[in-house]
């Protein structure tokens, strides 16, 4: 347990002075911890018991195929899933939540009764009033589920009969930030795991030569602020953090090597280095020490991985032009919608993409408008080359903001602009591929878009859906962190069967 | 006797306690005997007049308190008399016993011969035959023998069905519950209040308190009333001690009673059955308990040393669900370390667990027509994805025993419109990708069916 015989400990007084403290303190942590277990064994059934001390440490996935902590607890229907983040709060009203009454009602005030007293935003809850903004961009029906969707998305208005809509999304909180961190983590306050990361935990790497969960981000984003948190690890161990890959020509920097060094010993380097972290491991117990060799090792097979799968010169002209041109420019929101195709095929379990500049206070149709032409081709495309690639089947793509826009116009409101501030209690989402109805729409808003009407779909009940999905039960995903035990969906959560194909 | 009084009753109800006195009275009587003759130790055998005359008096106090039981009328009569005249004869032998090993009554030809033994032993047996009708009074006739191995004696097997719609409300969903919960107490050797579950005739024609149910109305029924009734009601069904219904048997009676009518020949699909009862059927049924979810039998067993050494060769293994022995096997496409030579070699090692791998993965990773004819026998196979290979026609020839394939990927492969008759002898194939092929838009249209979807 505790070796003081160690060749690492030296005899330096102040150093000996740290140890003694350590000790102190991980022996008592270690013998507790292992009492504790022996006798919760024998109090409880063994099963649980032994899934209660599995929850210290980390899972061994790769050995022997099985899954050490129960998982999947059901049959998956997602072998892996993209998430396309619209951020900035994409508005429901000039994209998918139609609402022709409100033409009738330009410029009146919006009732109290449909308001019900909400707190608003600092940005407009100080206005005189609340004068209710229709869309200019019109509206259509396609496909033969006859879905409503806006002339902004003349792209994604062809593929609905693939799309489930959820039109009555809530969230609980109406600033970016927590708002965002809610809706990746489960909590407003930082410091949780994102989905992608417990997907990590619980289901493991699929690739072991390239990450489980990658994150990708439309460059020249502006507008609101994106943070390594949202697809950071939280308390689980580090190597299930979403690793960012860059906009631009090289995604992830210092893979190649430096000039005049061509890597011949970089194995040996390795092995020396893995073998000084084993013995610092042994002394201390840090599983970050695990963590660290583990992501050495990552980053040493990811020099031959990234390169492959982020070349583009063998993608075929006619795929770049089914994504648009913007594709061929490495960091728009295009090109990574297709190296997140490109990953995915190479069994990366969880993709990430954020898109910013959905946050139209002002200048709301035209923002929307210039938003949806950067994004529109590239949603149909990618849902289109999964299809043709037979990977829609199991692979789930999801669409959506941290929240919605208000039906009232922020500022002043003309016939032909208006901006629109955040709204939490109703907004729309797009899932689509394994597992969901396709050609489905689910849940209603009130006339103004403002108030769900029939069957919420909150925050958390999409994230039970989502782990659903993966088969996993969010009840029984859990990390044991600081004397508590923590999921992603908190207390909360329903998995919404009724979106289930 | 219809009016038995409570004070009858609540004495009646003590006899189950009671029997267990002589029982162990008089085994402990024959065992100390029978140690004593063998151990030749005469001084073992000095207390067994004590255990006789306990067992024979216990037994006696048994007997009464079985008559007053008995009264109560919830018994069948013909197993009722058996036990009864049984219980009154193994007293009286008991008793016999009693007296012969006291030397109460000296008739030299029984003391202490091979004749006393025996009477000793006819009271075991009779304790033993008396215990077991007992038993079967209480507990019901089959109880003893419902799990025996080998099965001669179980319940006859319901068929299985596919869907719920197939099942009978009745037989499927009803009867099963009322054989776990109440039947143990309602069958047609106990009959409590008068009523039994054991056959159609018995459940139609009720109990003390009426019919059991009153067929479109659950409110009016009976047996619905008793299961609803507060944990602390004394009429509560099943008593207190015994497994309440669940909710979703709840659901289930009711359910029978008013949109089944109470019919006992109506079936799942002949009625409006709503989302709830739809998923308590199935789940009952063991069939798929949430939409669109599988359900499979678990795979023979693997060892872990079998999955280790195909995890070194490349494949990629993981258990569709935890415990099942089913996996989802992959290789990572145009994976460098495999190459044509390899390959062959690896399916070759992958079949040891053939019946085990449902969903199979190897995009772009040199799979050839030949290899196919090795992954033609993993029957168990959903999903197939072979994109990207060297396959033809002649591969996907073979591929035609997988008659459990649900979704098999062939795009960018060298097959033709020629593989679509194979397409189409596939029973559950419900997907086929052939993007990048020389399958083109017209050739399958005239060819294909609701059932299968073939994808460009």
């Amino acid at each position: 347990m505790c070796d003081h015989h160690d060749k690492l400990r030296s005899n330096n007084k102040d150093l000996q002075q740290v140890e003694k403290m350590c000790d102190r303190r991980e022996f008592l942590t270690k013998t507790s911890l292992g009492l504790g277990a022996m006798a919760l064994g024998s109090l409880l059934n063994t099963e649980k018991a032994w899934s209660n001390v599995k929850n210290q440490v980390q899972p061994d996935l790769g050995m022997f195929g099985r899954n050490d902590l129960g998982l999947p607890h059901h049959m998956p229907k997602a072998k892996r899933c993209i998430y396309l983040f619209q951020s900035g709060g994409p508005s429901q009203l000039e994209l998918f939540d139609y609402k022709p009454k409100l033409r009738d009602l330009f410029g009146q005030d919006l009732p109290e009764s449909v308001r019900q007293g909400q707190r608003l935003t600092g940005m407009s809850a100080d206005q005189t009033s609340f004068p209710i903004a229709a869309s200019t961009i019109n509206f259509n029906q396609y496909g033969e589920s006859r879905a409503w969707v806006s002339d902004a998305m003349p792209y994604l208005s062809e593929m609905v009969d693939d799309l489930c809509f959820i039109k009555s999304m809530q969230t609980d909180a109406i600033n970016h930030d927590p708002a965002i961190t809610f809706f990746q983590t489960g909590s407003q306050l930082p410091g949780r795991p994102s989905i992608g990361s417990w997907i990590s935990y619980g289901l493991g790497s699929d690739n072991e030569n390239l990450p489980t969960f990658i994150t990708l981000i439309s460059k020249n984003g502006g507008g609101q602020p994106l943070y390594a948190r949202l697809w950071g690890n939280g308390f689980l161990p580090t190597e299930h953090q979403g690793v960012q890959f860059r906009s631009g020509k090289d995604p992830v920097l210092y893979l190649t090597d430096p000039e005049n060094y061509d890597g011949h010993d970089r194995r040996n380097m390795l092995d020396y280095l893995e073998k000084l972290n084993a013995v610092q491991h042994d002394t201390y117990g840090d599983p970050e020490i695990n963590a660290r060799m583990a992501q050495y090792e990552m980053a040493f097979r990811m020099q031959t991985s990234v390169p492959e799968v982020t070349d583009m010169s063998k993608e075929p002209d006619y795929i770049f032009e089914m994504y648009g041109e913007d594709s061929r420019d490495p960091g728009t929101y295009a090109a990574n919608c297709l190296l997140g195709r490109k990953l995915l095929e190479k069994d990366v379990k969880f993709v990430q993409l954020y898109h910013q500049g959905w946050d139209q206070h002002a200048g709301c149709p035209g923002g929307v408008a210039l938003n949806a032409k950067k994004t529109d081709q590239a949603n149909a495309a990618l849902i289109k080359d999964l299809k043709q690639r037979g990977m829609f089947e199991d692979t789930l793509i999801i669409w959506g903001g941290e929240f919605g826009r208000t039906v009232y116009s922020q500022g002043k409101l003309t016939t032909t602009d208006y901006g629109r501030d955040h709204h939490p209690k109703a907004f729309t989402m797009f899932m689509a591929g394994a597992g969901v109805k396709p050609g489905f729409t689910y849940g209603e808003t009130d006339d103004f878009s403002y108030n769900v009407v029939k069957d919420p779909v909150h925050t958390h009940d999409f994230q039970a859906t989502l782990m659903h999905l993966f088969g996993i039960d969010h009840e029984r995903l859990i990390y044991k962190h600081q004397g508590r035990r923590f999921r992603l969906t908190d207390v909360h959560g329903h998995v919404v069967k009724d979106i289930l194909s | 006797m219809n009016e038995t009084s409570d004070i009858i009753l609540f004495l009646g109800r003590f006899h189950p306690m009671v029997v267990h006195l002589p029982i162990g009275f008089l085994l402990f009587a024959f065992i100390l005997e029978v140690l004593s003759r063998w151990k030749k130790n005469p001084a073992l055998a000095i207390v067994v007049p004590l255990a006789l005359l306990l067992g024979a008096i216990s037994a006696l106090v048994a007997c009464i308190l079985g008559y007053l039981l008995s009264l109560s009328g919830d018994y069948e009569q013909g197993a009722l008399d058996i036990h009864f005249w049984f219980g009154i004869i193994t007293t009286i032998i008991a008793f016999m016993a009693w007296l012969i090993s006291a030397n109460k009554v000296t008739i030299p030809k029984l003391q202490h011969g091979k004749p006393y033994l025996i009477t000793l032993t006819v009271v075991i047996v009779l304790v033993g035959i008396t215990g077991h009708y007992g038993g079967n009074l209480t507990h019901g006739a089959d109880y003893l023998t419902a799990y025996l191995p080998f099965g001669q004696f179980k319940k006859e097997k319901l068929a299985p069905v596919a869907t719920v719609e197939e099942a009978g409300v009745f037989a499927y969903l009803v009867d099963p519950i009322l054989e776990d919960k109440c039947v143990s107490c309602h069958n047609a050797s106990k009959k409590k209040g008068k009523l039994s579950f054991a056959n159609v005739e018995s459940l139609l024609k009720g109990g003390e308190s009426g019919p059991a149910f009153v067929a479109g109305n659950p409110s009016a029924s009976e047996m619905i009333r008793r299961v609803l009734l507060n944990p602390e009601d004394e009429e509560v069904m099943p008593p207190e001690g015994k497994t309440p219904l669940t909710e979703e048997e709840i659901a289930i009676l009711n359910f029978w009673i008013q949109t089944g009518n109470g019919s006992f020949e109506t079936k799942m699909g002949e009625l409006e059955v709503s989302e709830e009862v739809q998923t308590i059927a199935s789940t009952m049924l063991g069939l798929t308990p949430n939409p669109g979810e599988l359900m499979l039998a678990p795979g023979p067993v693997v060892a872990d040393s079998t999955l280790n050494k195909l995890q070194d060769y490349g494949f990629k293994i993981r258990e569709l669900v935890a415990g099942t022995n089913l996996f989802d096997v992959a290789v990572t496409s145009n994976n460098p370390k495999i190459t044509a030579t390899t390959m062959p070699g690896m399916i070759r090692e992958l079949a040891l667990i053939k019946s085990n791998i449902i969903w199979l993965s190897l995009p772009d990773n040199k799979v050839n027509d030949d290899d196919l004819k090795t992954i033609a026998t993993f029957e168990n196979l959903r999903k197939l994805r072979l994109e990207k290979n060297p396959i033809t026609d002649i591969g996907v020839g073979h591929l035609s025993t997988l008659q459990n394939l649900e979704s098999l990927n062939l795009y960018q492969t060298k097959i033709t419109q020629k593989s679509i008759p194979v397409f189409s002898s596939m029973q559950n194939l419900q997907s086929v990708y052939v993007w990048g092929t020389e399958i083109q838009q017209d050739e399958f249209s005239k060819k294909g069916s609701d059932r299968l979807e073939i994808i460009l």
